[in-house]
């Protein structure tokens, strides 16, 4: 089993890139082959809504960047994991910028009806398990709600078999964020 | 004699000129215009801009009386771009409070038929409304965006975009009203109503894709996995 750790923190020395460390060994130490993406460092373009990646060169963005690479990775795994600041309840851009880039070569044109929504079909005809990290200054009801609601809306689009969100807080310690991931990395493990 | 109001559009759309949101900006703007209200726009279309240019924007943003972000939802949420446009400025505000009363209000198309999938980016730009200290008017959320042309004259789209055409004279007003009152909620809750059955949307839309997929010679590949091992 496949799991793609997607890190969107834009700033190195961060409690985000402590967690996805975490997370990756956590994950691997239940026997998933854990792959990671630090999103800063590479290069991708965001997306401009052409559509060419449907009608043109079909699951195949245009951009020639790094971007190709997050979707051909996603296309093969089997559990995706978020992990991105919280911005105002959403997600970060660098983040948003990826997964705009990543996910749109990996749903069909074509509009189909899933829990009495319109959707696209899975190019790949199976859905990825959904796991995310948001990051905030401190406690934030109204945002992680929103935020909640925001993976939510990804994992019915991407017909995700399982979700699950966590956030991680700046006065956190280290054994702290540890404890989060460990819980997360157990929900991917009991479910794998 | 009062100073007129000051509302900058701002079209979030990455395609720019040629979207959906810019038909509705001009339709706005010239509402607006005709209510004596001076208007400025903005393009934001991607994450990266000079810094000048962003500086621009948030001297753009500082002078408006009221902002409106038109914009499509991308994978269920605000694109990159303008979320980038709202954490700079987020950044900004913190050096360079407001100095007078400020209003928000978002603008959202979708490419699905239900309005209902534009509540979250609604969530985020009310958020952004309450962090920075503006005044929130409101979400318009539309559905099936695919039927207003885009970068086009909205008004000459005929009666099956009355209903949209109503709800944005209703923002127009709202933004022509230096009280900040809200939209009424009857105006939020009429746009999300169809505008056509939703089967027929979605077939219209395979259709419209399949279409683009024969003129460029991909129809038998629209299904490829590129990515498959």
């Amino acid at each position: 089993m496949k799991a793609l750790i997607l890190n969107g923190n834009p700033e190195s020395q961060d409690h985000l890139d402590k967690a996805a460390d975490l997370l990756a060994k956590e994950l691997k130490n239940r026997g998933w082959a854990a792959q990671s993406f630090l999103l800063r460092d590479l290069d991708v373009t965001a997306c401009r809504g052409c559509f060419k990646c449907w009608a043109e060169t079909p699951g195949i963005c245009h951009m020639d960047d790094d971007g190709r690479a997050l979707t051909s990775a996603l296309a093969q795994s089997d559990l995706m994991v978020f992990l991105t600041p919280v911005s105002f309840g959403g997600y970060g851009s660098l983040f948003k910028t990826a997964v705009e880039r990543a996910v749109l070569p990996l749903l069909l044109p074509f509009m189909t009806v899933r829990e009495k929504e319109t959707h696209h079909p899975l190019r790949y005809g199976r859905g990825i398990s959904l796991f995310a990290v948001g990051e905030l200054p401190a406690r934030d009801f109204k945002s992680e709600e929103i935020f909640q609601n925001i993976v939510a809306a990804n994992a019915r689009n991407l017909d995700s078999p399982d979700r699950s969100c966590t956030f991680i807080y700046d006065d956190m310690s280290d054994d702290e964020i540890h404890g989060r991931m460990c819980l997360l990395a157990a929900e991917a493990g009991a479910k794998k | 004699m009062t100073t007129p109001r000051k509302v900058l559009l701002v079209n979030g759309s990455p395609r720019g000129r040629e979207s959906v949101s810019q038909t509705l900006v001009d339709f706005l703007n010239k509402k607006l215009t005709a209510l004596s209200v001076e208007t400025e726009m903005l393009h934001v279309i991607s994450p990266v801009h000079p810094k000048e240019k962003v500086e621009r924007f948030h001297q753009m943003m500082d002078s408006a009386d009221s902002v409106v972000l038109v914009f499509p939802l991308y994978v269920d949420h605000i694109p990159s771009g303008l979320m980038k446009f709202l954490e700079d400025f987020s950044l900004y505000r913190k050096s360079h409070p407001s100095v007078k009363t400020q209003s928000l209000m978002a603008v959202v198309n979708s490419g699905f038929p239900e309005a209902s999938q534009n509540d979250n980016a609604v969530a985020v730009c009310r958020r952004f409304a309450e962090s920075e200290e503006f005044d929130w008017l409101g979400g318009l959320t539309l559905g099936g965006g695919g039927v207003v042309p885009a970068g086009s004259d909205l008004e000459k789209a005929g009666g099956r975009v009355f209903k949209i055409t109503k709800a944005l004279e209703a923002a127009a007003l709202c933004l022509a009203d230096a009280q900040n009152e809200p939209l009424p909620e009857s105006v939020l809750m009429e746009i999300r109503k169809p505008l056509f059955p939703h089967w027929f949307y979605r077939f219209m839309a395979d259709w419209g894709f399949k279409s683009n997929a024969r003129k460029n010679g991909v129809s038998r590949q629209m299904k490829a996995r590129p990515y498959s091992v």
